[in-house]
C-alpha cells in the first residue's frame, strides 16, 4: 500500500528517470540527490500514507470468526436392563445401542436425523445388568426426550426406543459447568410406545 | 432416434462435402500481406488483430508487434488493426500474386473501451454496444493481469454473477444444488460443455491461457441454446494461432496465510503454516504451413488449500488446430486431457473447527465424511467446420465429445476401480446456416443432436444412463431505421426413458432502438428450461446421506423479462465511459432440489417451488488517462421470493457490488479489485439437520491487490488475494480463502 501511495506520487516517479542533475550544474553527490529527489518529496505524503496503512491495518481479519464456545455441562446416567439376561436379543440382532438425549420430543424415526438437535453416547454395552455412561461438555439446556436406543436392522430407520428417562417428568436439565445424574432403566421386551403417545 | 441419426447423417455429410469442395478452391496464385503494429509510444502491441475486412484472413500481433498474413489471393482489400483500448485504423491495400505488402500501423489509445463484439446474444459477431440482452465481456488481458487460474476465478469478477462455492448464479438463477444441475450453461466455441454426469461446469476444461474472452450472458438463453441456460450462460471464445512461432511460459506460486483464529488452529495443525500453492504452464502457438497452425498448452497446478483435506493437483493438456481449407472455410479441432487428484472438502465440522472436514454418523452401513478423495478425468475433441458459402450465407458444423471419469480413492490413495465411481460421454453436433438477406436483416436456422451415456455407482442399478436430445433451432434479426428487432424460436425435445419423450418450446425475443449516437435501450423477453440431469432422476445412494432416485422429475422452466439502457456518453467532444442500466423479472417453476422426503425416509430430487427474482444492475466502465487507467464498477440489487412460502430464496444475497481499478505507469502495472456481496437472507434448513453450524452464512468483502512490471519481455506481478483477510463463507459450512500471496512470473518468446 506504502509503494502504491509512492508511485502515484510525481515527485517520486520523476526520481525513477532523475537521478542525474539537470544541466549546467554540477553533479550532486548520490546523498544529495536522494534527500532532494526522493526524501524531501516523498516526506510530503507520509502522513496521509501512514495514515492510509493505519486504515488498513485496521480494516484486516474482519469478517466470520468462529462463534463463543456455548455453554456446556456433564450428564451421568445410570441404565438398569430390566431381567437380565434373559430379555437381551442376541448380539447379531443389535445392530447399534446407545443412549440418545434429544432437545425435543420426536414425532418418528425420521426426526433422528435431526443430529444437530441430539447428543448421544458411544455404542454401550450388551448383555449387561447395569452400566454407567457419561456424556461430557453436551449442550445445556433441556432434553426433553432421552433414552435407550436400539438399533434393530441393517436399514437406516430401524431404531426404537427400549427405554426413557422418566426422571424429573422425562425432562433433563443440564446446567452449565455442573454434573446433573439420572437413573434409567430398558426392556428389550416391553418397549416404550413410539412415537410419543402425546405425539400419537 | 430415428430423427437424431438422420441429423447426424446429413451434418457428417455436409461436412465431408463441404471440407472437400473447400480444399478444392485453394491453389490460385496468391500474395502476402505483412507488417508491424506499434503504440504512439512505439511499443510493439502483441495480441493486435489485423484482418482482411469481409474474409475470413488475418493474425494476432506477436510479441514485437509483428504480423504476417500468408497465401492471400490476389485482389484488393481493406485491412483493419485493432487492439482493446485503441482506436482501430484501416487501410486500402492491394495484394500481388508472389509478393508481399508491407502495411505498419500506429493505434492511438482512445478515452473509452473500443466496442466490444459478442457472439452469445445472437449466434454470431455483433457489437456488444447494440444487443438486446446484459452481458459482459472478460477479455484475455482482464484473465491475465489476474493471474486467473481456472475459468470460476474469473466469474468473480462479474457484475451480477455470486459463486456459491464452485457453483454459478447470475442474478439469483441458481442459489446452490449441491453440485448437481447447473441452472447456468457453458460453452466453448458455441458448443454446450456440462458434464454428462451431473450436468457441472467442468471449469477446468479449458486453460485460461488459451481463452480468447468469456462471455456472461444474464438471463434465460434456452431459446439460442436449449437446455441449461435458464439462468445464464458462460461462453468461451478460444484464442487462434499467430502468424509466427509463439511461446508463453508461466510460472505462479505463493501460500494461505496460516488461520487467523486460535481455535481453529488448535483444531488443525496444518493451519498454523503457510499452506502453498503454485502452478506453471507452458504454451506454443505457430503456423505449421500456410493454411494450419497449433495452439498447444500444457499446465500443472498444485494447491494445498487453506483447509485440512482439500488439496489438488492437476495436470492439463489441450490443443487447438486450425486448418484454413479455402479463402472462405476453415475447421478447428480443440482437444483437451486434464487429469486432477483432490481432496474435496464438503463441510466442515462446526463453526469452531472449521478448517477440518466433519462427519455424519447416523447409522447407516458407514458413517460419512464431510470430504470425498477422487481422481477426476476428462477428454474433449470439438471439431468445427466454418465456410461463407456465399457473401452473405455462413455455414457452421460442430461436433462435441466430452468424457469424465471419476475414481474414488481408496486410503492408500490409489484410485479404485471405475465401477466404483462415475463413467460418462456427452456428444453431439449441430448444424448453423447464417443468412444475410437484405442489408439488416439476418436469419439464423439450424439443428443439434445431443445425447449422453452415463454409468455411475451413484446410480441405482448397473444399466448406463442415457439421455438423448435434439432440437431445432431459428432466429430472425431486421433492422428497421433506428429499431433492431430480433425473434427467435428453439424446439428441443429430449428422452425421459424407453418410449417416453417431452418436449418445450423456447420463444424469444427483443428489440434495441437507438436514442441517438451515444445511447441504445433494448427490451428482451426470454424463456428457458432445464431437464433435469442423469444423476438428479437416477442417484441411489446410502454413502453420504439416504437419497433415492425420482425419474419422474419435470423440467425446470424460467421466463425473464428485461428493459435496459447502454450508453457511452459524450463529454468535450469524447466519450469517457460506458454505462449500463437494467430492470429485470424472471419468474421459475419447478425447480429441482434436494429435499428430506419424509415418507421415503431418503433425500431426493424434488420439483418444489415457484419463484420470482426482480431486481436491478448498474454497470459502469472507463478507460481514462489515454488508456492507462481503467475502471468498472457493478452494482446488482435482487428481490429473490420463493412465491409458495413467500420467503427469501435460499443462498440469494441482495446486494452485490463489484469494482475494479487498474493503472499503468511506465512499466509498472497495478490494480485493485472489490467484491462485495451481503448475506444472504436464508440458507437451505435440510442441510443443517445433519452438519453444524450449517444454518450461519456471512457477508462477502474481499480486495485483491496486484503490482507488477513488464521488463524485456518478462512480466513479474505479485498478487495479494483477499488482501484485508477478510473471513467469509463461500457457501454453508464451507469456509472462503483467507489473505495468500501469489508471485507470478511469465515471458512470451
Amino acid at each position: 500500500m506504502m509503494f502504491l501511495i509512492f508511485w502515484k506520487n510525481p515527485h517520486c516517479s520523476h526520481y525513477v528517470g532523475g537521478v542525474t542533475s539537470s544541466s549546467g550544474r554540477s553533479p550532486a553527490s548520490f546523498p544529495t540527490v536522494l534527500r532532494r529527489t526522493f526524501l524531501l518529496p516523498c516526506s510530503a505524503i507520509l502522513p496521509p500514507a501512514v495514515l492510509t496503512l493505519a486504515v488498513f491495518l485496521a480494516a484486516c481479519d474482519q469478517g466470520f470468526a468462529p462463534p463463543d464456545a456455548p455453554p456446556t455441562g456433564t450428564l451421568v446416567v445410570d441404565i438398569t436392563y430390566e431381567n437380565y439376561p434373559d430379555t437381551w436379543p442376541a448380539t447379531e440382532d443389535i445392530y447399534e445401542l446407545l443412549f440418545v438425549a434429544l432437545r425435543f420430543v420426536p414425532k418418528d424415526t425420521t426426526d433422528f436425523l435431526q443430529l444437530n438437535r441430539l447428543v448421544f453416547s458411544d455404542r454401550l454395552q450388551f448383555h449387561v445388568e447395569r452400566q454407567t455412561v457419561t456424556l461430557d461438555s453436551i449442550g445445556a439446556g433441556l432434553y426433553p426426550y432421552a433414552g435407550v436406543a436400539h438399533k434393530y436392522g441393517p436399514e437406516l430407520f430401524d431404531w426404537r426406543p427400549i427405554g426413557l428417562v422418566e426422571e424429573g417428568g422425562g425432562v433433563i436439565v443440564v446446567s452449565t459447568g455442573e454434573t446433573t445424574r439420572v437413573s434409567m432403566s430398558a426392556d428389550f421386551l416391553n418397549p416404550p410406545s413410539f412415537p410419543p403417545p402425546e405425539i400419537q | 432416434m430415428n430423427v437424431l441419426k438422420t441429423w447426424w447423417r446429413f451434418a457428417a455429410c455436409l461436412c465431408v462435402l463441404r471440407v472437400l469442395a473447400g480444399t478444392n478452391v485453394a491453389g490460385a496464385q496468391d500474395g502476402a500481406v505483412a507488417g508491424r503494429v506499434t503504440s504512439t509510444t512505439g511499443d510493439p502491441m502483441p495480441g493486435a488483430n489485423i484482418v482482411l475486412l469481409d474474409t475470413t484472413y488475418g493474425d494476432a500481433a506477436s510479441a514485437d508487434g509483428t504480423y504476417r498474413i500468408g497465401t492471400v489471393p490476389v485482389g484488393s482489400y481493406r485491412i483493419q488493426a485493432s487492439s482493446v483500448g485503441f482506436e482501430a485504423k484501416i487501410r486500402q491495400i492491394d495484394v500481388v500474386a508472389n509478393e508481399t505488402v508491407h502495411i505498419d500501423f500506429v493505434l492511438e489509445p482512445i478515452a473509452v473501451e473500443s466496442r466490444e463484439i459478442v457472439v452469445t446474444t445472437t449466434r454470431r459477431d455483433v457489437d456488444a454496444g447494440n444487443t438486446a440482452a446484459s452481458i459482459s465481456v472478460l477479455t484475455a488481458d482482464d484473465l491475465a493481469v489476474r493471474n486467473i487460474l481456472a475459468l470460476d476465478d474469473a466469474l468473480r469478477y462479474v457484475p451480477g454473477v455470486q459463486l456459491t462455492g464452485n457453483e454459478v448464479n447470475i442474478r439469483g438463477a441458481s442459489g446452490f444444488s449441491y453440485n448437481t444441475g447447473s441452472r447456468v450453461l457453458l460453452l466453448v466455441d458455441g458448443m454446450p460443455m456440462l458434464s454428462p454426469d451431473a450436468e457441472r461446469i467442468p471449469f477446468d476444461l479449458i486453460p485460461v491461457h488459451q481463452i480468447e474472452r468469456v462471455e456472461v450472458f444474464k438471463g434465460p438463453g434456452s431459446a439460442l441454446y436449449g437446455g441449461g441456460a435458464l439462468g445464464g450462460i458462460i461462453h468461451v471464445i478460444t484464442k487462434t494461432y499467430p502468424a509466427k512461432p509463439e511461446t508463453f511460459v508461466e510460472a505462479y506460486g505463493g501460500a494461505y496465510q496460516p488461520a487467523r483464529h486460535a481455535i481453529w488452529r488448535r483444531q488443525w495443525k496444518g493451519a498454523k503454516n503457510p499452506r502453498p500453492l503454485g502452478g506453471v504452464a507452458i504454451n506454443h502457438a505457430r503456423p505449421l504451413s500456410p493454411n494450419t497452425g497449433l495452439w498447444t498448452n500444457l499446465t500443472y497446478r498444485y494447491d494445498a488449500s487453506h483447509l485440512n483435506m482439500n488439496s489438488s493437483r492437476s495436470l492439463q493438456g489441450f490443443s487447438k488446430f486450425t486448418w484454413r481449407t479455402s479463402p472462405d472455410s476453415h475447421v478447428n479441432i480443440l482437444a483437451g486431457v486434464n487429469r486432477k487428484t483432490s481432496n474435496t472438502f464438503i463441510y466442515w465440522n462446526g463453526a469452531r473447527d472449521a478448517l477440518n472436514p466433519g462427519s455424519i454418523n447416523i447409522g447407516g452401513p458407514s458413517g460419512s465424511s464431510g470430504t470425498s478423495d477422487n481422481r477426476t478425468q476428462h477428454v474433449s475433441l470439438l471439431p468445427a467446420y466454418t465456410n461463407a458459402l456465399s457473401t452473405s450465407t455462413l455455414l457452421q458444423a460442430k461436433v462435441r465429445l466430452f468424457g469424465i471419469f471419476i475414481q474414488p480413492l481408496d486410503d492408500e490413495k490409489k484410485p479404485k476401480p471405475l465401477s466404483k465411481g462415475t463413467i460418462g460421454f456427452r456428444y453431439g453436433g449441430e448444424v448453423q446456416l447464417d443468412y444475410e438477406g437484405a442489408p439488416g436483416r439476418y436469419i439464423i436456422a439450424g439443428v443439434s443432436g445431443d445425447a449422453n451415456l452415463t454409468n455411475s455407482s451413484f446410480i441405482g442399478d448397473d444399466a448406463p444412463r442415457s439421455q438423448p436430445e435434439v432440437a431445432a433451432f431459428t432466429q430472425w434479426e431486421e433492422e428497421i431505421g433506428e429499431v433492431k428487432i430480433t425473434g427467435g424460436l428453439r424446439f428441443d425435445m429430449y428422452r425421459v426413458r424407453q418410449g417416453e419423450t417431452l418436449s418445450k418450446i423456447s420463444p424469444r425475443t427483443s428489440a434495441t432502438i437507438g436514442m441517438g449516437p451515444s445511447w441504445t435501450v433494448r427490451l428482451a423477453y426470454g424463456e428457458g428450461f432445464r431437464a433435469p440431469s442423469v444423476l438428479e432422476r437416477f442417484i441411489e445412494s446410502s454413502d453420504y446421506l439416504p437419497i433415492v432416485s425420482n425419474p419422474d422429475l419435470k423440467p425446470e422452466t424460467s421466463r425473464s423479462y428485461e428493459i435496459g439502457i447502454r450508453g457511452r456518453p459524450s463529454f468535450g467532444g469524447a466519450p469517457l465511459f460506458t454505462i449500463d442500466a437494467a430492470l429485470f423479472l424472471s419468474q421459475y417453476r419447478e425447480l429441482v432440489e434436494p429435499k428430506f422426503a419424509p415418507k421415503e425416509r431418503s433425500f431426493r430430487f424434488t420439483n418444489f417451488t415457484r419463484a420470482r427474482i426482480r431486481g436491478g444492475e448498474l454497470e459502469l466502465r472507463a478507460r481514462i488517462l489515454r488508456g492507462r487507467t481503467s475502471l468498472h464498477t457493478g452494482y446488482t440489487y435482487l428481490d429473490a421470493e420463493d412465491l409458495e412460502t413467500e420467503e427469501s430464496l435460499a443462498f440469494r444475497s441482495t446486494h452485490l457490488f463489484k469494482a475494479g481499478v487498474a493503472l499503468t505507469v511506465g512499466p509498472l502495472e497495478s490494480g485493485v479489485d472489490l467484491r462485495l456481496a451481503s448475506a444472504p437472507e436464508k440458507v437451505d434448513s435440510d442441510f443443517a439437520r445433519f452438519v453444524r453450524d450449517a444454518e450461519l452464512s456471512s457477508p462477502v468483502q474481499v480486495v485483491d491487490v496486484r503490482i507488477g512490471s513488464y521488463w524485456r519481455g518478462v512480466r513479474v506481478t505479485l498478487h495479494i488475494r483477499n488482501a484485508l483477510n477478510y473471513h467469509y463463507l463461500s457457501r454453508p459450512a464451507l469456509l472462503g480463502s483467507p489473505r495468500h500471496a501469489l508471485l507470478q512470473i511469465s515471458t512470451r518468446i
